[in-house]
């Protein structure tokens, strides 16, 4: 077994959508998420984040508009040979002029994002190699040893290039660490197509540390590979595990009872607890094949345990327990 | 005469750029679209590569 080191992970910073943390090289037009000025590409200092560049060419486009519109009034003014002709060009330019700059301002947003589109859309091949570059600098860091910050690394390509490929490093690199609550971990975005053992492994890891991270995309992704983790060494724990996750909320209870049904009796104690309090919070519920199994666990392990004496000895369960067994 | 040929084109010029931002306000993809766009381009290229 792999030793694992403690390491300290950088926070990873959210942004509204993806695209955000790309960033252009002013020179050749390669996109990055890891590059702070130097472009990996061309080796040029000229990135700049992908808004900034669009805003930027909006902006630059608008003036010269802008600066054409005056030369043509200029030029109307300019060829003008009498006051007649003076006064016509000079306010028809100047309400021409001013509808120029108006239109500018309306349409200023969607001015704005049909030139990111367009920047995106010219640039897909840059994009694609320019994302691959960070791929290959993140192994590279790695292969030097520096594991944070090659797994830092592959998060940022990550968000973007969702393969499992990608997917596996990181897990790879996660499961070499020492996890711990402070970390700021993810889950869901590393959920690959295929069963994989390390990412069980880490699903494991996570229901101890950061049970919080266990949601509807993970409880799905046990229960179809159900049967592929119980043959893992530690496949029963980790499926204990994650049922003690999904104890959080009465929500889970509800859309996941088989996995609580199957492995309520591995529940550790505290756990278990959470489970009955969450039962005792809907009396009235008809709980079915959970409320049968909490009813027996609870019969056989916790009827005389003195944190479980608030529950009232759980006989509203024996009622639900009668209806469903016919 | 020339003056009215300058603001003939001025005018051709304010209403041509003002019909295009229109359009393409049409064409401008959401923040949301271009996300997934971005997305779809890089799965799609990747798939190829293999």
């Amino acid at each position: 077994m792999n030793k694992k080191i403690p390491v300290q992970i950088s926070p990873y910073i959210r942004t509204h959508n993806s695209y955000q943390k790309l960033k252009i090289c002013r020179s050749c037009g390669n996109f990055t998420v890891l590059g702070d000025e130097e472009c990996g590409a061309c080796g040029k200092m000229a990135l700049v984040p992908v808004e900034d560049r669009a805003a930027a060419l909006t902006s630059g486009a608008a003036w010269l508009e802008r600066l054409l519109a005056l030369v043509l009034w200029g030029a109307a003014i300019g060829l003008g040979t009498n006051d007649m002709e003076w006064a016509a060009s000079g306010a028809a330019g100047l309400i021409l002029i001013v509808l120029l700059i108006v239109a500018q301002n309306k349409f200023a947003e969607t001015r704005y994002r049909h030139q990111l589109t367009k920047l995106f859309k010219r640039g897909e091949d840059q994009l694609v190699e320019g994302l691959g570059i960070d791929h290959d600098e993140a192994i590279e860091v790695f292969q030097e040893g520096d594991k944070p910050l090659a797994y830092e690394m592959l998060r940022e390509v990550g968000m973007l290039v969702r393969t499992d490929q990608l997917r596996m490093e990181q897990i790879l690199l996660l499961q070499s660490f020492i996890l711990r609550k402070d970390m700021d971990l993810m889950l869901e975005p590393l959920l690959t197509h295929r069963f994989s053992p390390d990412l069980v492994e880490y699903i494991g890891e996570l229901a101890k540390v950061r049970k919080d991270l266990i949601k509807e995309k993970t409880f799905r992704y046990v229960l179809v590979h159900e049967l592929q983790i119980l043959h893992m060494e530690q496949g029963e724990q980790i499926l204990a595990r994650v049922a003690g996750a999904a104890v959080r909320m009465k929500r889970y209870v509800i859309m996941y009872p088989h996995l609580l049904v199957r492995y309520a009796s591995k529940l550790p104690k505290d756990r278990f607890l959470r489970l009955c309090m969450i039962l005792n919070s809907d009396r009235t519920r008809n709980w079915g094949e959970v409320g049968i199994e909490v009813y027996t666990v609870f019969n056989a392990r916790y009827k005389h345990d003195p944190d479980f004496q608030s529950l009232g000895g759980m006989t509203f369960l024996a009622d639900s327990t009668r209806y469903s067994r016919y | 005469m020339l003056t009215y040929v300058c603001l003939g084109l001025l005018f051709l010029f304010v209403a041509s750029r003002a019909a295009a931002y229109y359009f393409r306000s049409r064409r401008a993809l959401s923040p949301e679209k271009l996300d997934q766009y971005i997305l779809t381009i890089l799965q799609t290229r990747e798939r190829e590569n293999k």
